[in-house]
This record gives C-alpha cells, structure tokens and sequence, in this order.
C-alpha cells in the first residue's frame, strides 16, 4: 500500500520544501505525502504564519513553497503577494479549497507554478506538483535571461540599423546626446564588439609604398616559379 | 472561559436530536482516505490522532471565540474544521462548517451558537465512527500478517 516515489531521472535530488499551514491536519497530510519522495527526496520545514515563512525565506535556503492561501495572520490572495516579494527564486504551489478555485486562478496568474485542491491530495499527485514546479521555475528563470540577452541584441541591431550621422571626412560618427567619436569606438560602446587594427591594402600602398610594392614583386616572383 | 467550553462539552449529551447515532461518514471513509494518500496503517493512526484533538480544539475556540463576540475567529476555526472534516469524508459536518463560516463571514452572529452546537454534536458522532474504523482497519491489517 505504501508508496514510495521513485523516479532515477531525479536521483541525487533533494528539494527544501517550506509547508506554510496553520492547521495541523492538514500540514500533517502534506508532510506525510512528500515524506514518501525519494527520488527526489524532500526536506520539509513546517511554519504556521505567513511572518514565519517570510523570515525562513529570507535564508534563502527554500526551492519550493507549499502555501495554504488562509493564515492567520494573512488571508487570500495577499498572502501570496506578501510571499513572493520575498520567495526569490523558490517555485510557489498553492494549497486551497475547492471553493476558492478563483483566488487559485489568481495566484497561478500572479507567478503560482501550480495550486492543488486540498481535497484533492492523494498518492504522489503533490509529489510530482512540488517537483515539477521546480523545474519549471527553473525552467522560466532561464528563459527570462534568454529574453534578456535577445533583447539586448534586438536594441544593438536596432541601434546600428538606424542613419548614423558621420562626419565626411575624419569618419567621426555623432550620437543621439550629440558627441562625436571614432567610428570604432562608437560601435564598440553600442554593440559591445572589439576591434583589432590593420591596414587594408589600398592604405597600406599609400602610406609605404616601397614595401608595398617590393611585398608585390616578391609575391609575384614566387608565383612564377 | 476555556475551562467552560470543555465543561459544556464533556456534560452535554451528544446524540443528535432524533436521538440515534446517523451515518456520520461513509463506512469505508478510513479505507478511502488510506487507499487516496497511499499511506501505511501507522500513518494513517496518527493523522487520526491529529484528527481527535485538532477537531475539537476548533471547536472550543469557535464557541470562545463567538462569547467574545470575535467572529473573524469563529469563523478561521470553523474553516479549518471544514478542511478536517472533508479529509475525512464527513460531509454534513463539513456542510454544518459551510453555514457557520458563511454566518461569520457575513457577521451574522445569530445562528452561529445553534450552529456550533450542531457541529460539535456531529462531531462527536464523526469521532465516533472514525475510531471504530479505525479499530476495524487495525485488526484486518493484524489478522492480515499473522
């Protein structure tokens, strides 16, 4: 009958979890439920009031949150809106009645990863809940610096696609608050890429010409052999 | 005033007004609540235990709390004996919570005390049962290894 909750792709995990319920029953079933997680395995730290949860995550020990919407020092959904100005990167799934189905909705709208009805509690239902949450916060947390970095390359691109005013003769370009500098180091301070100088070919000729010319011969001559 | 509340109940008669004990939850609820969360006979005696005492905590502090006339009180212990009730599948005592926390919420305190009397009657009759499901669970299990 009893289960254990066994998955090899989860080896060597452990998730801290902080159950946040006042009413001991129904903490109790919680406990009991993730209790049984091997893989992955769940360390639970158990507070009764939205106070105590805020100051256990200011540790910032916590992967995941089991929180009853009604505290009794919180009710609703600000008890979730207190929590996650502090929960940082910890995974949030709600625990509510089925009557309050629309403060769940709210919460999952408001950054929940999930809500779980507590009538609904059964077998590793909460178990996979906790666990997936985690990964799918983990999941949004890297695709939030994903957009990030597309966005930075959008606004660089967006930037150098613009009409660059350049002076037309030093080359100098002017920028949006009106100070001219070198085209490279402007484009080095907008788009963040380095520049190495050399000498094209035509300037090369201009500027040492008898090098340039004795390089040419000797190329030639090797090319004839 | 808690001394009060445990006096009442203690010297109150808990059968209900027909005077019989009704079908206060399912008879197979224990089973049901075991085969759902998946746990062992242990586990399942101590979320029992939890049960007995959390319940009637709740309900002192619901009748303290409506002598006080504190009704945001009444009204979180009445909800978290609903939560416990439909844990256990006890339905009507579960509906009783319903209409009391509803009262207290709306800050209507009149019905509340006849309602808190209903549910600490029905209670005890949840009580009841569940120990004897309980009990009946155990000696399966017992007779079940041996």
């Amino acid at each position: 009958m009893e289960q254990a909750i066994d998955n090899p792709h989860y080896e060597d995990w452990t998730i801290q979890v902080l159950v946040v319920e006042d009413d001991d029953l129904d903490a109790a079933v919680v406990e009991n439920l993730l209790s049984r997680g091997k893989h992955p395995a769940f360390e639970l730290t158990r507070t009764r009031s939205l106070e105590e949860a805020l100051v256990i995550l200011g540790g910032g020990q916590i992967d995941a949150v089991v929180l009853d919407l009604g505290l009794p020092d919180s009710q609703g959904i600000q008890s979730f809106r207190s929590l996650t100005e502090k929960v940082g990167d910890a995974a949030v799934v709600v625990v509510t009645h089925l009557e309050d189905v629309n403060l769940a909705f709210q919460a999952v709208k408001e950054g929940a990863q999930d809500y779980l009805f507590k009538g609904d509690l059964r077998g590793d239902l909460l178990v996979r809940a906790v666990a997936y949450a985690v990964e799918r916060k983990k999941i949004n947390k890297k695709l939030a610096s994903t957009i990030g970095e597309l966005q930075r390359a959008l606004n660089e691109v967006d930037l150098l696609g613009r009409l660059l005013p350049i002076c037309a003769e030093c080359k100098k370009v002017r920028d949006d608050k009106g100070y001219w500098s070198q085209v490279e180091e402007y484009i080095g301070t907008h788009t963040g890429a380095d520049f190495s100088h050399s000498l094209c070919p035509d300037c090369f000729r201009e500027m040492y010409p008898q090098v340039y010319y004795r390089h040419q011969s000797g190329e030639e001559g090797q090319g004839d052999e | 005033m808690l001394f009060n509340s445990f006096y009442k109940w203690l010297m109150t008669d808990t059968t209900n007004s027909n005077g019989d004990q009704g079908q206060a939850l399912p008879a197979d609820a224990l089973e049901q609540l075991r085969s759902n969360l998946g746990c062992s006979m242990e586990d399942l005696g101590g979320l029992v235990s939890i049960f007995q005492r959390n319940a009637r905590e709740r309900v002192v502090e619901a009748f303290d709390a409506l002598g006080r006339a504190d009704l945001q009180t009444a009204g979180r212990a009445v909800h978290s004996l609903k939560s416990n009730a439909r844990t256990f599948s006890a339905a009507d005592l579960a509906s009783l919570c319903v209409k009391a926390e509803a009262a207290a919420r709306a800050g209507d305190s009149e019905p509340i005390g006849g309602l808190l009397e209903q549910i600490r009657v029905e209670l005890e009759q949840v009580l009841a049962a569940v120990a004897r499901q309980l009990e009946s669970l155990q000696r399966s299990a017992g007779g079940g290894s041996s």
